[in-house]
């Protein structure tokens, strides 16, 4: 299990060199200029103030844009070890700073939306296996389609009208505390929840055809015991990878989201900071999701060798 | 002897009277069970037997309440002595369990794969009412009843870390824990190899005589059926056919059904079975007659009018038949003599030989990249195999036989040794060469139905190979294709389906086609009747010894099963733990100085007796130390200090038989002899 523990965390490393290279180039093939975004674009009459070709430079020099590349990605590395991300181009402050000030929140509806997620698509996908073909599954799977049917934006817009304005039951004024949260944190749920439910669904139904479940009810063990400490427990495995990619992109922050319910997450700064081209803003947030990424991956990867002694003990037969 | 044990037996446990199970369909309901009437009581030893579809299964579940649904009971009645009447065949509470128990098929599948023994047993005790702080305690003390040492090693185990024998002994501690009175046993052995099942077999009749449970045991042996059961009921097409005491009517069957299943039993010491006729229909389509008619010699316009009364299950021998076999003194001698023994084939002095392996070793890794084992899958075989020849290649799970299948068949690579087929040495030739190998080397496998596509035609699959080696226009493979698969007996109207739709020896024979297809020198089959039926066993022994007479292919025949190699006259090659212990050669039927493995395998055949039973503790699969010496050492009754330390050579004891036995001048004549009813 230790063995198996390490060699998984060993792989996360590689993975995140090769991310941040990606990252660094992605973003400087991007079309746009950050100066020019800051400043307007060189050589246009606008009414802003323009500023002249050698201040454009100065500032690019300021910034470290007139280094090479690879020296850039070397400074740029060298300081991301350290935690320093470097200043936004926006405001000159710490990217750690301002990271610190919106993750916990985006951390916080990340995980209120995957609580939801798990206490409403588990109950519905066992509930329409065992009812599998009656009015209950077909209404789970009604409801499911709506659901996935409808954007997230609309959804959110829909329920922000009902809820938060026509019968005002909610508070959408915008903030990180809890109650600004929920209703947030029930759409992005709700955009996942069928999928969820179907697939538990669908491995539920083959796992409660499997022998050891006819074993388990000819000992005399109750439906409820059979169900959830045979059967689910064996089901929900499948699931697992997809549940813990869907917490990974939550904590990354969700752009749509973030925005319709004015909540001051990473989601909403990353989508201004990449429509003002700043580099620095963008990067540490690629490189963010990249780690939340991986160590989602890793956190299933080690649940699965909990939960599964097959993984743990490498599917070995050692008796 | 059994009768008397049968008058003195205890008082009705399980009264079944009419009782019915239908599967509902739009077209109405398709029946599963017809009018069982049915007596179990208690102590009683019973078996129940009959071909897949027959309904066994069926029963078994409904009495316990486990009907697979949609099924339901739709008429009749189960009464238990201990609860007065109940006719459904729902779960009823407080029955399973409590009352009766079942333990399956599959061992290691009954079990969930991802909890340990320890929680599921847990579970079973706390819902028999043992407080938390006991249930170690008591799930110990189970597993020391069913002989498993060590245990808080197994309560600590997964499933998967268990061999088949110790998981079904682990589901039968399980089904101790609630002390029901009846005890179900659906198939319990016929996953596990021979020296496993003759000891879960052994267990289930001592733990029968220490806590005096009633046995139902399901199964389609009749080897099994007579070392444990003391009464025997027949199921055909979902009725109950024959009824009585298992000496009765295992030796003086009376209705042609079980006669016909008889005698499609491979027998040591016996020829190819009397070849069966037909197939059992489904429950679902048979009306109200006999359903055995489109099978049956004796078949008249009485059979057809109006069923014969069924048995209704009590204490004497009886069978729905009009015209019941009447008795005729030793069956088994009349039988005997109407089997065809054997055609050896005639092979020239010095044959060419076909397949010559030599000195094949092959190592597996196993684990993941750091997991650094590795299993020693073959050491040093050499095996050869002549035009016209049957080679038969036995042993148990783990011994490598598959392996060396597979090495043959150039799917995987032996470490070192050569294996050439008409001369050419497989090992030495590229990827293409051995692609082209293979028109003259062809595989059957034990699964038919899962080695085909299911999503294509029969006739499709079959034409595939001629495809893959451009032989021929569309038309004429077509045409060769339907040739190939009249020839094994496959009617014209299964050529357009899928093999999803065919039954397993059905599968199998289009399995036998595809290969049969591309006229291969050498065909190889592993374990291909394992999951076929007694009858359609029986009629694919015939196809495969006609085909190859017709042929001349030499054939590499793995099995399990020492009585259907010996049956089809086949030299027998027995391996264990990588290695060849043993070659009898063909058409010796008579085994009796053997090597002691072959011996103990011999010996495990239900239904035969030796002159001492000596089973030894089976052999773990994957207990694979490292052995210098024999691998059978450890559960060796003559192994003296040598056989440990040095692998005995290879010698040859008589014409054509050869073993390596340290011990070989002092072995015991085995006088195996067929129990007296069978």
């Amino acid at each position: 299990m230790l063995k198996y523990a390490l060699r998984r965390i060993l792989v996360v490393f590689p993975t995140l060199v090769a991310a941040s290279l990606i990252i660094f180039a992605l973003i400087r093939f991007a079309p746009g200029d950050p100066v020019d975004i800051m400043y307007g674009p060189a050589g246009m009459g606008h009414s802003t103030a323009t500023i002249s070709q050698e201040a454009r430079d100065k500032v690019r020099g300021q910034l470290g844009l007139l280094e090479p590349p690879p020296i850039q990605y070397a400074i740029w590395l060298g300081r991301v070890v350290r935690l320093d991300l470097g200043t936004t181009f926006k405001t000159r402050r710490p990217v750690v700073d301002e990271l610190a000030e919106r993750l916990p929140t985006t951390a916080k509806l990340a995980f209120l939306s995957f609580g939801i997620l798990l206490v409403t698509a588990i109950p519905l996908g066992v509930v329409s296996a065992v009812n599998q073909g009656k009015a209950a599954d077909h209404g789970v799977r009604f409801v499911a389609l709506v659901f996935s049917a409808m954007p997230s934006f609309w959804l959110g817009l829909l329920l922000l009208y009902l809820l938060g304005v026509q019968w005002d039951v909610i508070d959408i004024s915008g903030g990180s505390e809890l109650k600004h949260l929920i209703l947030p944190a029930a759409v992005m749920a709700l955009g996942i929840v069928p999928t969820i439910s179907r697939l538990l669904r669908a491995s539920l139904i083959s796992e409660l055809g499997q022998l050891y479940i006819v074993f388990a009810r000819a000992q005399g063990l109750s439906d409820g015991v059979v169900l959830w400490r045979h059967a689910v427990r064996v089901a929900v495995l499948p699931i697992m990878a997809l549940l813990g990619l869907y917490l990974g992109g939550a904590l990354g922050g969700s752009v749509i989201v973030e925005s319709i319910f004015s909540i001051p997450g990473v989601g909403k700064w990353v989508l201004d900071s990449i429509l003002g081209r700043d580099f620095p803003v963008v990067q540490a947030y690629m490189l963010l999701a990249v780690v939340i990424i991986a160590t989602a991956n890793l956190v299933v990867d080690l649940s699965y060798a909990v939960l599964d002694p097959r993984i743990r003990f490498g599917g070995r037969q050692v008796a | 002897m059994v009768m008397e044990t049968l008058a003195t037996s205890g008082s009705n446990l399980v009264r079944l009277t009419n009782f019915s199970v239908g599967y509902p369909t739009s077209n109405g309901v398709v029946p599963a069970l017809r009018d069982i009437s049915l007596d179990i009581c208690e102590g009683e030893s019973l078996a129940l037997v009959g071909e897949s579809g027959s309904g066994k299964s069926t029963l078994a579940r409904a009495l316990i309440g486990l009907v697979e649904a949609p099924g339901r009971a739709t008429g009749g009645e189960i009464e238990l002595a201990s609860l007065g009447r109940s006719t459904s065949a729902d779960r009823r509470t407080g029955v399973a369990g409590k009352i009766m128990t079942m333990v399956l098929q599959e061992p290691r599948d009954s079990l969930n794969p991802v909890l340990s023994i320890g929680s599921q047993m847990g579970m079973v005790l706390a819902r028999r009412g043992v407080p938390r702080r006991e249930r170690r305690s008591a799930a110990s003390e189970l597993l020391r009843s069913v002989r498993l040492e060590d245990a808080s090693r197994v309560l600590r185990s997964y499933p998967f870390q268990l061999s088949g024998g110790m998981c079904q002994r682990v589901a039968i501690a399980m089904a101790l824990a609630g002390q029901a009175k009846l005890l179900i046993a659906d198939e319990p052995t016929t996953a596990l190899d021979v020296r496993v099942q003759a000891s879960i077999l052994r267990l289930l009749s001592e733990l029968q005589r220490e806590h005096g449970f009633a046995l139902l045991l399901v199964s389609h042996d009749f080897g099994v059926v007579a070392e444990v059961s003391q009464t025997v009921a027949v199921m055909y097409a979902g009725r109950l056919v024959e009824y009585g005491p298992t000496t009765e009517v295992l030796g003086n069957p009376r209705h042609p059904y079980t006669a016909a299943l008889l005698n499609a039993r491979p027998t040591l010491g016996a020829g190819l079975p009397i070849r069966p006729i037909g197939q059992a229909p489904d429950a679902g389509k048979v009306h109200d007659q006999c359903a055995y008619i489109p099978r049956c010699q004796h078949a008249d316009a009485l059979c057809s009018e109006s069923p014969h009364p069924l048995p209704d299950g009590s204490l004497s021998h009886s069978a729905a038949c009009y015209h019941p076999i009447e008795f005729v003194g030793e069956r088994s001698v009349d039988a005997a003599a109407a089997r065809q023994s054997p055609e050896i084939p005639k092979l020239p002095l010095k044959p060419a030989k076909l397949l010559e392996v030599r000195d094949l070793n092959k190592r597996f890794r196993v684990g993941g990249a750091l997991g650094k084992q590795s299993v020693q899958a073959l050491t040093d075989v050499s095996l050869d195999v002549s035009p016209g020849e049957i080679v038969g290649i036995a042993g148990e799970t783990g011994c490598g036989k598959s392996t060396l299948a597979k090495c043959v068949l150039g799917l995987e690579y032996p470490d070192s040794g050569s294996i050439r087929i008409d001369g050419v040495d497989l090992t030495k030739l590229g990827k293409s060469e051995v692609r082209k190998l293979r028109r003259r080397v062809q595989a059957v496998f034990q699964d038919a139905r899962a080695s085909m596509n299911p999503n294509r035609k029969i006739i499709d699959v079959v034409q595939e190979p001629l495809r893959n080696f451009g032989i021929g226009d569309r038309h004429e493979r077509a045409e060769r294709a339907r040739e190939m698969l009249s020839r094994v007996g496959l009617s014209d109207d299964l050529f357009e389906r899928s093999p999803g739709q065919l039954s397993s020896g059905q599968c199998q024979r289009a399995a036998l086609a595809r290969a049969l297809v591309l006229n291969p020198r050498l065909l190889i089959c592993d374990e291909p009747f394992s999951s076929l039926d007694l009858s359609a066993q029986a009629q694919l022994m015939h196809l495969l010894s006609d085909l190859q007479a017709e042929y001349g292919f030499g054939l590499l025949l793995i099995s399990h099963d020492l009585a259907v190699l010996t049956s089809l006259g086949s030299r027998i090659v027995v391996m264990l733990g990588g290695r060849i212990l043993e070659v009898l050669p063909a058409g010796q039927t008579e085994h009796r100085i053997v090597h002691p493995y072959t011996g103990a395998l011999l010996q495990s055949i239900p239904g035969f007796s030796g002159n001492e039973r000596r089973v030894g503790r089976p052999h773990s699969a994957a207990k694979k130390i490292e052995l210098s010496g024999c691998p059978f050492v450890s559960d060796c009754d003559l192994a003296i200090d040598l056989c440990g330390e040095v692998m005995p050579a290879m010698s040859t004891t008589a014409a054509g038989h050869e073993m390596a036995c340290h011990r070989s001048a002092d072995l015991p004549d085995l006088q195996l002899v067929s129990t007296a009813h069978l």
